[in-house]
């Protein structure tokens, strides 16, 4: 029972630096991944891929580094993440990783119409789009820039087995409060 | 004092940012443009039909087209070390009669290995449905057809190119009448 001597020994005061220290990582973390977030213009800078409709290319836990300037048209051929809005049954929105298969500009406001296809796909996105005919700018959430392997598949491996991810985040709390520089 | 979880915690520290600074170092030597490929490419394509129809999935009757392409070109000089695959792609634009500016991809290959680079395609009809934003392809301008590619790496920034691009844009054949 070292550690919670320790922590007894410790005082209210630095008990309190160490909780401060903790709160401090966390909040530096959520302002690195925001930060991010403005800088290439999307919610989500860094997502992991989920299933193998973009194989050989992207496998599961696969990671994506996305940016989505918004003066820039998308591109024939360009990778983008989309999320399709929740129709009336409320279910979730999973966000897609598929290639750009054909785009459509309108003439006078240059929205694009777009539609996608997986590369392991045999055939278009049309049948996930829950009744849209055609996925626009507000529907995608960045376009895929940069590339790496493997890296994802932590959260992954979190989603799966949930008491993995409440170990992991006990863990550090409880390493956070007893461990002294 | 230097406990067992402080060493563990140590090396794997040094590995993690070992790892990180070898993955910056890989995307930036791959950050250079690729070579130019389009010297050896001949692409063709020829008109075939276009026909109406109702297909599941999009709604109303509505034209597709079907094209013809000859294609043959060496890819091997996009593959260095750090490529994945090669993910070739033949697009035709053109602008329909309401003026919307379509651009529809109707081929692709994705080539994975550098001894399958090489590629003589004869003959090939489109992969994808080829149809219009309107129903029609009526009073739209000739096609264009251009062929890219999208180079995948194992670690770094994705990138994109053109392989080269046919001389004359075609017209639209006329619509056959249905048979039924």
């Amino acid at each position: 029972m070292g550690e919670f001597d320790k922590i007894r020994k410790m005082g209210v005061r630095q008990f309190l630096l160490q909780v401060l220290n903790f709160v401090g990582v966390l909040a530096s973390g959520l302002m690195i991944w925001k930060g991010l977030g403005l800088v290439c213009n999307t919610e989500s800078p860094i997502v992991v891929v989920l299933s193998g409709s973009m194989e050989p290319a992207f496998f599961r836990g696969d990671l994506l580094f996305l940016t989505n300037p918004r003066e820039t048209p998308y591109m024939l051929g360009d990778i983008v993440v989309y999320k399709i809005p929740a129709d009336r049954s409320g279910a979730e929105q999973i966000p897609i990783v598929h290639r750009i298969l054909e785009i459509h500009t309108k003439p006078k406001t240059q929205a694009q119409m777009i539609l996608t296809k997986g590369d392991n796909n045999p055939t278009d996105d049309i049948g996930l789009y829950r009744g849209l005919p055609w996925l626009e700018r507000s529907h995608i959430v960045g376009k895929v820039r940069g590339f790496l392997p493997y890296v994802g598949y932590a959260t992954i491996a979190m989603n799966d087995f949930p008491q993995l991810k409440y170990a992991l985040l006990g863990g550090l709390a409880l390493m956070a409060l007893v461990q002294r520089e | 004092m230097h406990t067992a979880y402080q060493r563990l915690s140590n090396v794997s520290a040094f590995l993690t940012s070992c790892a990180m600074v070898l993955v910056a170092l890989i995307t930036i030597a791959s950050l250079p443009p690729p070579p130019d490929v389009s010297s050896v490419v001949n692409l063709s394509v020829a008109a075939q039909k276009v026909l109406s129809g109702r297909r599941a999935n999009y709604g109303r009757e509505r034209d597709y087209a079907f094209f013809k392409f000859d294609y043959s070109g060496d890819l091997r000089p996009l593959f260095d070390w750090n490529t994945k695959q090669v993910f070739l792609y033949l697009v035709a634009d053109y602008t329909n009669s309401q003026g919307v500016h379509n651009e529809v991809v109707i081929w692709d290959r994705i080539v994975r290995r550098k001894e399958d680079a090489r590629l003589r395609i004869a003959d090939q009809n489109n992969k994808y449905p080829f149809k219009d934003y309107s129903t029609t392809f009526k009073n739209s301008s000739d096609v264009g057809f251009t062929m890219h590619y999208n180079i995948m790496p194992h670690v770094g920034i994705l990138k994109y190119g053109t392989v080269g691009t046919i001389s004359d844009r075609v017209q639209f054949p006329a619509k056959e009448a249905k048979t039924s």
